[in-house]
């Protein structure tokens, strides 16, 4: 590893210093939500409280905030924010619509990356994908974050009976993205949907 | 990338317990061209954290690297100060929020969320000399040396090492830059002075403020305002003060410049790529009243269309799905619209139930963007729409 990324990676780590995690094996489904499970493939670190990098989801992350970060945010019903972001008020957000077509859907999710004051969005490659045995989308997305930090990412998403589903990972461009996202796509590929044929029971 | 930043606090404080034993600089003199305090001065230290950030600009991702638009937006900033153009050193960053500044060590920072709302020459010439006069006046420096007697400092001066986020961010350097309200009555008074005395058009600077009043006003929702009146006067009375002057003044002039031809020039090929930008910021009532407001000057415009029709179909709010598609369409029917205006508005057809016609945009839509990357989705969209496969 290159002195530059072992620099970065001591930075993001001083960022998360207080967090506390706990451990998820690696070949273990996991009940992520909404009836959601997904196999990690390998061990991540469940970070544990209300808001995560300061925002809110389930975050699984590997080496620590801002250098990989997988946030579940799912069962987002209409007329809510996809997520909540320190220091921003809700009436400030803008809210899923059960009327969404995917584009919106990719616009909300680039438009509260926005919000946590992240800047350069960019978003490409909307596509459906398999989201269990249902049809869901990804895309891929870069920014760069309010201290400066060129991040890559992409974000599996699905509308379900009303709800969005929505799973994104982001990680810094320079290696670290490049590094996981091959994992990343295989934590896509084992979405189960518990009320769909063929779902896999919840640990 | 800024790397090793978590020294910063330290480092503000080490610098704040510097400064406080030193003597204060005479704060309210203009800078003499060329000027740079002494080191061992509250406003030497100021100087060298301001440079610390501006070197950390100089390669920041967000900077704008166009010569055209760099030189054009210097050339204004020198023909206003032309005593302080070897001081005053332009930067552009790619951020929607509208905002300028001026930092005490004569970095000009012009975002682009700015130049997309300044809709001439003189409009922008006129929140250039406002800055400016923050500068000469140095608003800022008057600023720090009160902080620096109070906690706040060290919040100051921590955010101020923070990195370019947070100044992008109008965070550390926005805490400087707040100015009090007399502060920012003489920099309104001071740049009225500057642009008037250049032969712009003295009614600009108040046009300017009467349409950040209006986006201002558009979002019941917003619990902030931006970043540019956060700091500044009501609007009404700057409003009020802008135009009575350009009213003293009007009748003396005659030939004042606007600008918006060769403003529309250099800026028009950015035009695009700020607009999505814009709506990353996720404020769409404010996006659908500012292109609005650029509408009105060029009603004919395609791409405008186009992202009006993007801000309503965002906004998604009572009547917006008939607004937008109204939008979509005066942009196929007008000059230089995108592709992306068919698929537009298939999707707002889609939504009221049009299938029909959002059947003939998604495919016109393909027909001319053949190689779209989001083509299967609209494939997706199309089978939505009724469309065989």
């Amino acid at each position: 590893m290159r002195p530059r990324v072992l620099l970065m990676a001591a930075f993001c780590l001083a960022l998360a210093g207080c967090q506390s995690f706990k451990p998820i094996e690696a070949m273990k489904a996991v009940d992520v939500g909404d009836g959601i499970t997904v196999e990690p493939q390998v061990e991540w670190a469940f970070a544990v409280g209300p808001l995560n990098g300061g925002m809110s989801g389930t975050v699984w992350t590997i080496d620590g905030f801002g250098l990989n970060e997988l946030r579940f945010l799912t069962g987002v019903a209409g007329g809510a924010p996809l997520l909540r972001i320190d220091g921003i008020d809700r009436k400030d957000m803008v809210a899923y619509n059960t009327t969404m077509l995917p584009d919106d859907v990719m616009e909300m999710v680039a438009g509260t990356l926005g919000k946590a004051g992240n800047q350069q969005l960019r978003t490409a490659a909307l596509r459906p994908v398999p989201f269990g045995t249902g049809t869901g989308f990804r895309f891929d997305l870069s920014y760069t974050t309010k201290d400066g930090l060129q991040m890559k990412g992409t974000a599996l998403f699905a509308q379900r009976k009303n709800k969005l589903d929505v799973i994104l990972f982001a990680a810094p461009s320079e290696y670290y993205y490049d590094r996981y996202v091959p994992t990343v796509e295989k934590v896509f590929a084992s979405v189960r949907v518990a009320d769909a044929p063929g779902a896999k029971p919840s640990s | 990338m800024r790397l090793g930043r978590s020294a910063g606090p330290a480092f503000a404080a080490a610098l704040l317990c510097a400064l406080s034993g030193t003597a204060h600089a005479a704060s309210s003199d203009i800078p003499a061209p060329g000027y740079r305090p002494a080191l061992d001065t509250d406003e030497g230290g100021l100087w060298a954290a301001m440079d610390r950030e501006e070197e950390a600009l100089k390669v920041s991702p967000a900077l704008v690297k166009d010569d055209a638009l760099n030189d054009y937006v210097k050339k204004i900033v020198c023909d206003l100060a032309p005593a302080q153009c070897s001081s005053l050193r332009v930067y552009i960053v790619d951020d929607p929020s509208s905002n300028a500044m001026t930092a005490p060590n004569g970095m000009v920072i012009v975002w682009t969320g700015l130049l997309l709302r300044t809709q001439n020459e003189a409009e922008l010439a006129f929140i250039l000399g406002h800055e400016i006069t923050h500068y000469l006046k140095r608003h800022s420096l008057l600023n720090f040396e009160t902080v620096t007697h109070t906690a706040g400092a060290i919040a100051v001066l921590s955010a101020s090492t923070g990195g370019i986020g947070g100044l992008l961010a109008f965070g550390a350097i926005g805490a400087l830059a707040s100015y009090s309200r007399d502060q920012e009555r003489e920099a309104d008074a001071g740049g009225f002075d500057l642009v008037t005395a250049n032969g712009y058009d003295p009614r600009q600077g108040a046009l300017f403020m009467a349409n950040t009043a209006e986006e201002e006003d558009a979002n019941p929702n917003r619990t902030k305002p931006s970043a540019y009146l956060s700091s500044h006067p009501a609007t009404k009375e700057r409003l009020v003060t802008l135009s009575k002057r350009a009213g003293e003044i009007e009748s003396q002039t005659h030939a004042a410049i606007i600008g918006a031809d060769t403003y529309g020039a250099i800026v028009g090929p950015h035009r695009a790529a700020w607009l999505e930008e814009e709506f990353n910021r996720g404020d769409y009532a404010q996006s659908v009243v500012m292109i609005n407001q650029l509408l009105k000057l060029e009603p004919e415009s395609g791409l405008l269309q186009y992202y009006a029709g993007e801000a309503y179909r965002r906004r998604n709010g009572k009547g917006d799905v008939e607004s937008a598609m109204a939008a979509y369409q005066a942009a196929i029917a007008g000059l230089g619209a995108p592709a992306a205006a068919h698929r537009g508005l298939g999707m707002v057809a889609l939504k009221a139930g049009q299938k029909g016609v959002a059947r003939d945009a998604f495919q016109k839509y393909l027909s001319l963007a053949p190689d779209a990357g989001d083509r299967a989705t609209v494939q997706y969209y199309l089978t939505a729409a009724g469309a065989s496969q």
